[in-house]
């Protein structure tokens, strides 16, 4: 790696921090756009005046904003992300012990749906026009068109209800018990996964059919290469390359469809730590989950942006200033 | 010149779109001979780059499918073959090669140069990845690439067009084709670099003794090079003969057209080019009167009433014509079609190349 | 001899010119799939429209007497657990994906080709601090923004519209962005520039126009990410209160019935569906006839 591709890679990490610092501002800025005093919205109406202003120092709150927020931020770079008023508990634990099991259930779907969504997309592109790629085109618009939690309530009806072959609801950790871990796992991971494999495979689709209309494709037809050569080697490498930031978006869906998936399943994980905290005005809470959720998307882009530099050839010779 | 290499009859290829069978091949028959370089001349969409890329059948299809007609190669008929199948795929490259005409977009962007020529050379000349690889440079080196060791590991665009061309050059005649096509080989590249392009492919399809197809709609590039010209318009063939009698005595109104549209250095600067009036025409439910009829200015009223005419051979000699009137024109009398006021030298459709 | 009426039939379909029966005409021609999801969408937005009329019950009428009734002559889906009309509920929800969507997707349709256009043509620090802030706005996943900022604005039909409206804004100011940049490198306004024309007028004569076809696509498809959205939050309970009957509304409140009386949540969950699906595939349709460049994009 030269030196252009180093000042590229620092100029992305950059900007990602700028916009992380954008987010931390919003975020804290949250707490205050709501109507009514946080601390009497947390504590309730019945506590004692002289607690909500004790409490009030403790978390801070008697400091003016710009304080607030910085003690916040400084407390963050020491590892404390403060205290929660729902759960008592310091936050750190809170999230500490909640995230391995949405990572549970979201990692495993972003795998298999990324898998399964390349090979549909394939299958339909080579087939195009035939009964296989119709068929998967329309289990493809009613896959990107129906409602996570509905398909999991659907999912649930079906197959713990009617058939009673998976369990209702609920989360075993892969290393307490990993058989149980995947009796309660299948049904959420894939809702999870159906409509990322919608909109994954729509997109290696296009993209693959573009490709096969390109003019090097003409040419290695032109010079007798197999159809099936053609396919899978001059036509995909082109097509999977935008794939690779398409799944780069499908992650941010991932959180949004984990709020909703581990409220339907009843599984303990940050999604619905975020709903309760919410629904219980904990903004400290919040806080720290909508930081950290925004953390989690920019390095995911930033991941993206450098590795699609090392996949295409292009802009890595660009970077390369060559 | 040699035996007849290629002889093609009656070919029919059509586009099925929304808004009906676009005729873009329509009943075409033509030859060449062992070592003999001809010449397709038309306009865009005129249907001569549709007609060779129907000898490999290599038609985008659907929409486009190959209608009727024979294509006999060395005495097969390749129509007969479907166009997945491995008797195909084997003409394609040994057989017959194709240079197309965008350099930019023709190499795959993602696989170096080297990658895609070894691919080629190794399914065609059946040898290894090594040699293969060894037989490349040698490729890029007949092409007067320099460094071909380097150029071998770059990626398509670390290249130029007429580097690329010239790659493209390479890849036709390392698969060793009886017979190469060439599909506007120069029209992307710098005026400079399409002489140069050019000549080194006449010279080196010389040098291996093959035959030569060039498809241009530029007629004053190529007359040097070339034994026999078939002029096309809206799908079909409607004059052909040798360099010197279409040069010197066009006998279609098109063709004339195109002649005095064409810039000449030993011509005088004043004069004029004379751009041919009007577009080419909709090949959808095709008119079937003469489909020049609406741009012709000799047309009279036989051209008004009859249907297409049937291209007739001129005498003894090999000219050929599709035109119902028999005039003698001249390169560059004014009798053909008005001028334009600007004098631009338009080739009708032609202006993107 | 020449037949007259193939050199007729030749002249009449070379001038033939795309106009807006060729376009429907392209639009239709897509498949049954598009046929059947405009008329479904169609459907819908008469139900929108007309649903008082269309059901004896109000969507609030409670009777505990009737509650959990199965189906019956009265009552075609039967009745939920407060006795209310399921069948009149569910298509009074029609009603209020129906507004929720197209309210909220107008009014970031119009913030965000504002902004857009702004971040576009002035470049320089304003331009590059919108588009920061759009970075900053789209590292929150939609759903996340509008579950954290509902509370705020109310939880009623306008206040979610906002709120949607809102997560859907940097979309729009993202690919305006990208239309203007790329108009700007066109000669005619370069030309415009030249000749002294003023920066707000090259920017409502001759960029606006240019961008309204995107952001008409943008918008068809906007509204049924829209309706997904406010359904998905109705559905954690932090979306439009209870008892209004949103679609997200009844299928959380049926998911506690699911064992004896799936359909409480089965019914509006298959509205959903079919609302969201035909929105989405009739989106689809205008975006190919209007521009298929944005095929893959959008």
């Amino acid at each position: 790696m030269s030196g252009n591709m180093a000042v590229y890679i620092l100029k992305r990490i950059l900007i990602a921090i700028l916009i992380v610092f954008l987010v931390s501002v919003f975020a804290k800025a949250l707490m205050h756009m709501l109507p009514g005093d946080p601390v009497r919205l947390a504590m309730g109406f019945e506590a004692k005046e002289e607690d909500v202003e004790a409490f009030r120092v403790r978390m801070n709150l008697d400091k003016p904003i710009h304080m607030q927020y910085i003690l916040w931020v400084k407390g963050l770079f020491k590892g404390d992300m403060g205290w929660s008023v729902l759960y008592d508990r310091p936050n750190r634990d809170i999230f500490a012990e909640r995230l391995p099991r949405s990572i549970a259930i979201g990692l495993p779907a972003v795998i298999i749906s990324s898998v399964f969504a390349i090979i549909f997309g394939i299958i339909c592109a080579v087939n195009r026009g035939k009964w296989s790629d119709q068929i998967i085109t329309f289990l493809m618009t009613l896959g990107l068109g129906t409602p996570v939690f509905w398909l999991g309530i659907f999912g649930i009806y079906i197959f713990a209800i009617r058939l009673r072959v998976l369990p209702i609801q609920g989360f075993t950790s892969p290393f307490v018990n990993f058989g149980e871990y995947v009796r309660k796992a299948i049904l959420p991971v894939a809702c999870m996964s159906i409509p990322m494999i919608a909109g994954v495979a729509r997109q290696t689709r296009t993209n693959m059919l573009d490709a096969i209309n390109q003019d090097y494709v003409r040419t290695a037809r032109a010079y007798g290469i197999s159809e099936r050569k053609i396919q899978m080697k001059y036509a995909l490498k082109n097509a999977l390359i935008p794939v690779v930031t398409i799944i780069g978006l499908q992650l941010r869906i991932v959180i949004g469809g984990s709020v909703l998936i581990e409220n339907v399943f009843n599984i303990p994980g940050i999604g619905s730590l975020l709903v309760t905290a919410i629904n219980n005005r904990d903004y400290f809470v919040v806080q720290n989950a909508v930081l950290l959720i925004s953390i989690f998307t920019v390095s995911v882009n930033l991941l993206v942006d450098i590795l699609y530099g090392f996949i295409d050839p292009k802009i890595r010779l660009e970077r390369k200033g060559g | 010149m040699g035996e007849r290499i290629l002889e093609v009859r009656n070919l029919c290829t059509s586009f099925f779109t929304h808004e009906g069978e676009v005729k873009a091949v329509n009943d075409v028959s033509f030859h060449i001979d062992e070592q003999e370089i001809v010449a397709f001349v038309g306009e865009s969409g005129c249907g001569k780059t549709v007609t060779q890329l129907s000898l490999l059948q290599i038609v985008p299809a659907p929409p486009g499918k190959i209608t009727g007609g024979e294509v006999f190669f060395k005495g097969r008929d390749l129509l007969q073959h479907k166009p997945n199948s491995p008797e195909m795929r084997s003409v394609r490259g040994a057989g017959i090669a194709m240079i197309f005409q965008e350099p930019m977009t023709s190499l795959n962007p993602v696989f170096t140069v080297g990658h895609q020529l070894t691919d080629i050379i190794m399914l065609h000349r059946k040898v290894g990845h090594k040699e293969a690889w060894e037989m490349g440079i040698e490729a890029l080196r007949s092409v007067e690439i320099p460094e071909p060791e380097v150029r071998m590991r770059n990626y398509p665009f670390e290249l130029s067009g007429g580097m690329r061309q010239r790659v493209m050059i390479a890849m036709a005649v390392y698969c060793n084709p009886d017979i190469i096509i060439a599909d506007e080989p120069t029209t992307a590249l710098d005026v400079t670099t399409q002489a140069q392009v050019l000549e080194l492919l006449v010279s080196l399809v010389k040098q291996h003794r093959k035959s030569l197809i060039i498809v241009t709609h530029n007629l004053g590039v190529v007359t040097r090079y070339v034994d026999r010209i078939y002029v096309m318009y809206a799908g079909r063939i409607i004059e052909s003969g040798s360099t010197e009698e279409i040069m010197t005595k066009p006998r279609h109104p098109y063709t004339i057209g195109l002649l005095n549209s064409v810039p000449k250095i030993e011509k005088e600067r004043s004069e004029k080019l004379i751009p041919i009036k009007g577009a080419p025409p909709w090949l959808i439910d095709m008119d079937p009167r003469c489909t020049f009829l609406p741009r012709c200015s000799y047309a009279c009223e036989v051209c008004e009433t009859k249907e297409f005419p049937k291209l007739r051979r001129l005498g003894e000699s090999d000219h050929f014509i599709a035109c119902h009137r028999d005039i003698a024109g001249s390169i560059t009398g004014s009798t053909t079609g008005r001028l334009d006021s600007a004098g631009r030298h338009d080739l009708g459709g032609e202006a993107h190349g | 001899m020449v037949h007259d009426a193939a050199v007729a039939k030749h002249n009449r379909l070379s001038k033939r010119h795309s106009g807006l029966r060729e376009k429907c005409h392209t639009f239709f021609k897509r498949g049954i799939l598009t046929k059947i999801s405009s008329a479904l969408v169609i459907i819908f937005i008469l139900i929108a429209i007309f649903c008082p009329y269309l059901t004896p019950y109000t969507p609030y009428e409670q009777s505990l007497r009737n509650k959990l009734k199965p189906w019956s002559k009265e009552h075609w889906l039967g009745t939920d657990n407060l006795g209310r009309d399921v069948l009149t509920r569910v298509l009074y929800g029609a009603r209020i994906s129906i507004v929720t969507g197209v309210l909220s997707s107008l009014w970031a349709a119009v913030v965000g080709a504002a902004l857009g256009l702004t971040a576009g043509y002035s470049r320089g620090f304003l331009g590059s601090f919108l588009m920061r802030l759009t970075d900053a706005h789209l590292s929150i996943p939609p759903l996340i923004l509008v579950m954290v900022l509902a509370p705020i604005f109310g939880r009623t039909i306008l206040g979610i519209s906002i709120v949607i409206g809102i997560s859907a804004i940097p979309s729009y100011v993202r690919m305006v962005y990208g239309q203007v940049l790329s108009l700007r490198e066109n000669d005619y306004v370069t030309a415009a520039s030249v000749i002294g024309q003023s920066n707000f007028k090259i920017l409502l004569k001759h960029l606006l126009p240019n961008c309204i076809p995107v952001v008409i696509v943008m918008f068809t498809s906007n509204v049924s990410t829209a309706i997904t959205i406010e359904a998905n939050l109705a559905y954690i309970g932090i979306g439009i209160r209870p008892p209004t009957p949103a679609w997200g509304v009844m299928i959380s409140e049926g998911y506690n019935y699911l064992v004896s009386y799936p359909h409480l949540a089965i019914a509006p969950g298959i509205m959903l569906m079919l609302l969201i699906i035909s929105l989405n595939v009739v989106g689809d349709g205008i975006r190919d006839v209007i521009d298929p460049r944005l095929r893959g994009k959008l």
